[in-house]
């Protein structure tokens, strides 16, 4: 039984970790976004108000899928649904 | 211990109440702030309009006095000028009839000079008939008193004519 | 370090239905009774001229809330106005009372996903109004019939990816918050041992600055942001589903 729960707390923890990888790809698209907003400024400084604010909504929803990611880990730390089934 | 939930967890009751929150919220908002402010901005663009048609009704108003203003004082100013030119007509028209007035009296004195002066001619005329014929009586009782030779008889004729000719 | 990650606490449950009483309906409750009183009291004695800077605020936050919807979702789409503000109001009030130490509803899935249903009723009711039922569902196999299920989990990917959006970003903040906190209990725990009396040993001293500047994130910035992503989408996905008329 010790054994059991060892493992799968084990492997939850590990899935955790491997589950935010998934945080590479919002952090290298933000990052291009933000750099081609800053080329919009540079290009043109009047716009500044409205390229932020867009930068600002695209980034948002470009985040969701590193969000999923993050869930998915809190999940298989925090509440630990593995341990049920056992 | 008082109970939790789980981190994600999913109830049917919850979204029933989640649903009834929003849309009780949804109505509350429409009701008490959507509907009075929105009918408070249709009243002012409804006053705002109306003042705008008032000011525009004054306006055309005004256009319209100041044209007949003008137009009075067009006719006033064209009166004015009509009045001038009769007045100039007018002095022109007695200055001629004075200038004829004077022509007719310089006219009349000249005509009354000339018949002054015929009557004088007249007058100087009759008096030398006069003397010519006291002259002929003269000559007359001279011829009577000597014998006038027919030399003498035209050089007598020729002494009166010429005093004649003198005299006139 | 004692964490323990957890949902909202029940209040009451009533018995035969099932139904429970949490946090999550408590807090709702209070933020609407928030929102309610501010409406009132900002539209008592409107007039029309000589306005107050309350009937400014007013007029303000209809205005920008009506400009908003117009411009977005076009002239037909005005009634929706009431439905975006309200929404915004709830989502961002909600996320914002975390900063009174209160639980917020929005980190709860069951919100989130009541709202994203909601939502996903209104984008389907406005397709099949646009094009028909049989149009609505012509249009799963629409480039190639290959697709189809393709286009089903896109199409019910919506709301889930609305919903997860919202809910990820606000829980994550308060998940985070309290490793902070719990982080921060121990370290000063650790800095203060050396003191004698047992209880000055407890006082959680570095707890006191640095939540604050991360609470400026996770609470202000990425609560309001979210929500305001959350009205957006909907708006977009609703003038879409409607715009396929032309």
């Amino acid at each position: 039984m010790m054994l059991e729960r060892a493992i799968i707390l084990g492997a939850s923890a590990i899935g955790a970790g491997l589950a935010m990888i998934a945080g590479i790809g919002p952090g290298i698209g933000e990052g291009y976004a933000v750099g081609k907003a800053c080329e919009a400024i540079g290009r043109q400084p009047e716009a500044r108000g409205e390229v932020t604010s867009t930068m600002l909504l695209g980034c948002a929803i470009a985040e969701t899928t590193g969000i999923y990611g993050f869930i998915v880990a809190l999940i298989l730390l925090f509440v630990n649904p593995l341990i049920g089934k056992l | 211990m008082p109970e939790y939930l789980e981190f994600i967890s999913i109830d049917p009751w919850r979204l029933v109440m989640t649903w009834g929150n929003l849309l009780i919220l949804c109505a509350i908002v429409k009701r008490l702030l959507f509907r009075p402010v929105q009918a408070i901005l249709q009243k002012r663009e409804e006053q705002i309009a109306e003042d705008y048609r008032a000011a525009e009704g004054a306006r055309a108003e005004a256009q319209a006095l100041r044209q007949e203003y003008e137009q009075k004082l067009e006719a006033a100013r064209a009166e004015a000028g009509e009045l001038l030119d009769t007045a100039a007509r007018r002095a022109a028209e007695r200055e001629e009839a004075m200038l004829r007035e004077a022509r007719e009296q310089a006219g009349a004195v000249a005509e009354r000079a000339r018949r002054e002066l015929k009557r004088e001619q007249e007058q100087a005329r009759s008096a030398l008939k006069r003397e010519i014929s006291g002259i002929a009586i003269d000559l007359a009782e001279r011829v009577v008193e000597r014998e006038i030779s027919p030399e003498d008889h035209e050089k007598l004729i020729e002494e009166f004519l010429d005093q004649v000719g003198d005299a006139s | 370090m004692e964490l323990n990650v957890t949902g909202a606490r029940v209040f009451f449950e009533v018995p035969g239905l099932g139904l429970r009483i949490t946090e999550t309906e408590v807090v709702s409750w209070l933020v609407m009774a928030v929102i309610a009183a501010l409406c009132y009291w900002l539209t008592r004695n409107l007039q029309v001229r000589g306005v107050s800077r309350r009937q400014v605020v007013a007029e303000l936050l209809v205005k920008t809330a009506s400009d908003f919807v117009k411009s977005n979702m076009g002239e037909r789409f005005a009634g929706f106005a009431p439905f975006i503000a309200s929404l915004f109001a709830l989502s961002a009030l909600s996320s914002l009372s975390s900063l009174l130490g209160l639980y917020p509803p929005t980190a709860d899935l069951s919100t989130e996903l009541g709202w994203a249903l909601l939502v996903f009723v209104m984008i389907t009711y406005y397709k099949v109004k646009s094009s028909g039922l049989g149009g609505y569902l012509k249009g799963f196999t629409q480039p190639i019939a290959v697709l189809t299920p393709f286009n089903i989990i896109s199409e019910i990917s919506t709301p889930i990816s609305m919903a997860f959006r919202h809910f990820g970003n606000i829980a994550s903040g308060t998940v985070i918050t309290a490793l902070v906190y719990g982080a921060l209990a121990s370290l000063s725990h650790l800095a203060l041992s050396w003191v004698p009396a047992a209880f000055v040993r407890e006082i959680p001293l570095f707890q006191l600055g640095l939540p604050a500047f991360l609470s400026i994130y996770f609470d202000l910035f990425s609560g309001l942001l979210q929500a305001f992503i959350f009205c957006m989408l909907t708006m977009m996905y609703v003038s879409a589903a409607a715009g396929e008329s032309k």
